[in-house]
């Protein structure tokens, strides 16, 4: 599989060229399925992007499969839908974490086929009230909250591009995420409102996890990929306030679920893949 | 000497023929005592303007000193003729009608003569409707115009164009030299909107260009700079990952040059005469994130027969260099193919391509030898058949890009191995002085794997063709 990362380094981001390829190699591939994922370069990637990246690399890497990740900056209308990242197996694309999670499960591939009816219909809303409340709430902090908007997203969002297009496209993605937050009704919340929302969220998926290792018996499902993709982003993303990490750390099983994946998923491969040339400044880390 | 009118002559193409053999004399009274008017010397006094309105006076002088300089009867008719001719074309009037008399006066010379253009100006908003044939596509054009808007045959105008192909906007201003109407300047705003089926791309393009046009002796030169916002997108999920792989958004900034070199006698179906276009863009030093140097030229020689038959020799080629490191887009590319260019193949469906979609190359060529002979047995001569020709082609060119790291002479030799060629016979319709139709029936030979070949009957429409 690919996927696209890029640089940290903001400054550098615009010479320093948009496509890096990062392969990360995995311990053994088990079906000869080559995919690619594709994703915006970390640098120019919001939050939101980030972390998308992360559950489906984490959702792959628990399938065992091997994952081949570029960087592009046009990633984002690359994709079929529009949403980033994607994977590109042979002749396919697809996009998003429901398609994939379906076509890899027709390759044969699946982690929740342990799991009964009821607990797949309760991982079923677990994975609905994550998307509903941390994406949005991800999504808002960044595109509807002026100072992050401007210090942060913007210049993130448009540095591949030379002006005026970094501000046009900008503007343009602000008013469309605007737009959703007005349709869904979350444009009159406020800061504090939302970070209750969050706080709530991560209140009943602490009380799920409890003290098991994973969300469901001793394996890991969907779910926690979707998990740690977001509370991981959530942890490690710069931004103006640390509030909204700080509503994760409240919760303590949460920050060790977390960093149990980081250590057994990405640790060991990236040990493994000592030898590439990518930067590793590109790498972040919970265990700091 | 009696009241000479001109009758207002229609507005001529390059067909036209030279002005002195068509300007005629509507009426001569007859004289008593019958004098050579040629040789008979005058002086110009005065010429008069009626019906100006918003229009400049300095504008109007450039146009009709020469009248002035007139020293005898015909020659006067002559060179108010071609002030007439310099009028419409500063597009500003409706009419132009000239009127010769005698002086009268208390200081009219007896030889002195009056020169009065009766203009009828345009309307100061002025909308058209038009249909538009490109290659291989048509398309329906609304059209808003604002000449003459300051006095001095500056023009802004905004069209609308809907199409099988694209959909487009754009407003445009612009503004001649006065005195020269030949060396003018534009302003254009435009969005435009393409679908190209044959790559599976989308592609929309919001931008603004400058223009500066002068003539130097024969050539005719033009200067641009152009910024364009472009998008690029699949037409289809089913697109192929190369076209994928250019979606997205990309900004150029571009300078560029023509030069153009045309003594033919027409634009369609030339008799005679040979058309000569070198173009070069630059693009990325003045902004953008395209960077590239692109070099294309046109070249066309006709040469007529015995009997009523033309001999048409033409030869295309061009050539795109990414500087830089970043790889050539697929918009700025070369196509190769189709009823306008190498007959017998489909619409630009010649060269690298990827899951059957066509992505261009970075440098190509293509030629072209015609015989043009008027229709066998001559149905409808001096009137509608001599609109049609037959024609006997062949077409040959390549097209191949330039990323895989050789040096000229490789460029050279991948461009001369693997020919495509056609040959074949057909019929050429001639709309107006814009456009044409053909249909042929064509033989394509030397084809390649992946190239889409369109043998047998191939229809044709354009402006454009090889």
């Amino acid at each position: 599989m690919w996927r696209y990362l890029g640089e940290r380094d903001l400054s550098n981001a615009w010479s320093a060229g948009k496509v890096k390829e990062r392969i990360v190699q995995f311990k053994k591939w088990v079906m000869g399925l080559s995919v690619r994922t594709i994703t915006r370069p970390k640098a120019f990637q919001k939050p939101g992007h980030l972390c998308l990246h992360l559950l489906q690399m984490a959702f792959l890497q628990m399938c065992n499969l091997p994952v081949r990740v570029v960087c592009r900056a046009n990633a984002e209308y690359m994709s079929p839908s529009g949403k980033v990242p994607f994977i590109h197996v042979g002749n396919q694309v697809v996009s998003e974490l429901g398609p994939i999670v379906q076509f890899v499960k027709a390759k044969g591939h699946s982690l929740s086929d342990g799991l009964d009816e009821v607990q797949k219909a309760e991982m079923k809303a677990y994975m609905e009230l994550v998307n509903n409340m941390l994406l949005t709430a991800e999504l808002y902090l960044q595109w509807c909250d002026d100072v992050t908007v401007e210090e942060i997203t913007h210049p993130r969002y448009g540095s591949p591009y030379p002006w005026p297009l970094n501000r046009i496209l900008a503007y343009q993605k602000q008013w469309e995420i605007r737009r959703k937050m007005k349709a869904i009704g979350w444009a009159g919340k406020s800061l504090e409102q939302v970070l209750e929302d969050v706080d709530q969220c991560c209140q009943a998926l602490s009380q799920r996890l409890g003290t098991q290792p994973y969300f469901f018996n001793k394996q890991p499902t969907e779910l926690d990929a979707l998990v740690f993709g977001h509370l991981f982003t959530i942890l490690t993303t710069q931004l103006t306030t640390d509030e909204l990490s700080e509503k994760v750390k409240n919760y303590g099983n949460l920050t060790a679920f977390c960093r149990r994946i980081e250590q057994q998923y990405f640790e060991g491969h990236d040990k493994d893949n000592s030898g590439t040339a990518a930067p590793r400044s590109a790498k972040r880390s919970l265990l700091r | 000497m009696g009241t000479q009118s001109l009758e207002p002559l229609p507005m001529s193409g390059p067909d036209f023929g030279a002005l002195g053999e068509e300007a005629e004399l509507v009426e001569v009274e007859p004289e008593t005592k019958q004098e050579i008017l040629e040789n008979k010397d005058v002086v110009v006094q005065h010429v008069h303007f009626d019906g100006l309105g918003r229009t400049k006076d300095d504008i109007i002088m450039y146009e009709i000193s020469d009248v002035f300089k007139a020293k005898n009867l015909i020659d006067v008719m002559r060179k108010s003729h071609e002030a007439r001719e310099k009028l419409l074309r500063l597009g500003i009037f409706r009419q132009v009608e000239v009127l010769i008399d005698t002086c009268q006066g208390d200081d009219a010379l007896p030889n002195g003569l009056d020169v009065t253009f009766e203009v009828t100006e345009l309307r100061r908003l002025t909308g058209s409707y038009n249909t538009m044939v490109g290659n291989n596509e048509g398309s329906m054009v609304l059209g808003l115009k604002f000449p003459n808007l300051f006095g001095r045959a500056e023009k802004v105008t905004f069209q609308f164009s809907y199409g099988t192909k694209e959909t487009s906007y754009g407003l445009s201003f612009f503004k001649p030299q006065p005195g020269n109407f030949e060396r003018n300047f534009s302003v254009n705003l435009y969005k435009v909107t393409g679908q190209f089926p044959w790559s599976s791309l989308r592609e929309t393009d919001r931008g603004i260009s400058t223009e500066l046009n002068f003539p130097i002796w024969k050539t005719n030169h033009t200067l641009k700079w152009e910024g364009v916002w472009r998008e690029l997108g699949c037409l289809a999920r089913t697109a192929s990952f190369s076209v994928r792989e250019e979606s997205g958004h990309s900004l150029k900034s571009s300078l560029s040059h023509a030069m153009v070199i045309d003594s033919r006698n027409s634009t369609i179906l030339p008799k005679r005469g040979a058309l000569l276009k070198i173009n070069q863009e630059l693009a990325g030093y003045t902004g953008g994130d395209m960077r590239f140097l692109k070099e294309d030229f046109e070249f066309q020689l006709n040469k007529q027969l015995l009997w009523d038959l033309v001999f048409s020799a033409s030869l295309w080629g061009g050539m795109l260099v990414p500087i830089g490191d970043k790889p050539s887009s697929i918009a700025d590319r070369f196509y190769l193919g189709g009823p306008t260019s190498v007959r017998g193949f489909s619409m630009y469906s010649i060269g690298p391509q990827n899951e059957g979609d066509y992505l261009g190359g970075d440098a190509y060529w293509a030629g072209g030898l015609h015989l043009y002979t008027p229709l066998p047995f001559r149905p409808g001569r001096g009137g509608f058949g001599d609109l049609f020709r037959t024609h006997f082609f062949l077409n040959a060119g390549n097209l191949c890009n330039l990323n895989y790291g050789g040096g000229p002479r490789a460029h050279l030799q991948k461009l001369a191995e693997y020919i495509r060629w056609s040959y074949g016979a057909g019929i050429v319709l001639r709309l107006g002085n814009i456009a044409r139709l053909e249909l042929n029936y064509c033989f394509p030979m030397g084809v390649q794997s992946g190239d889409r070949i369109c043998d047998g009957v191939q229809f044709g429409a354009g402006i454009r063709f090889l």
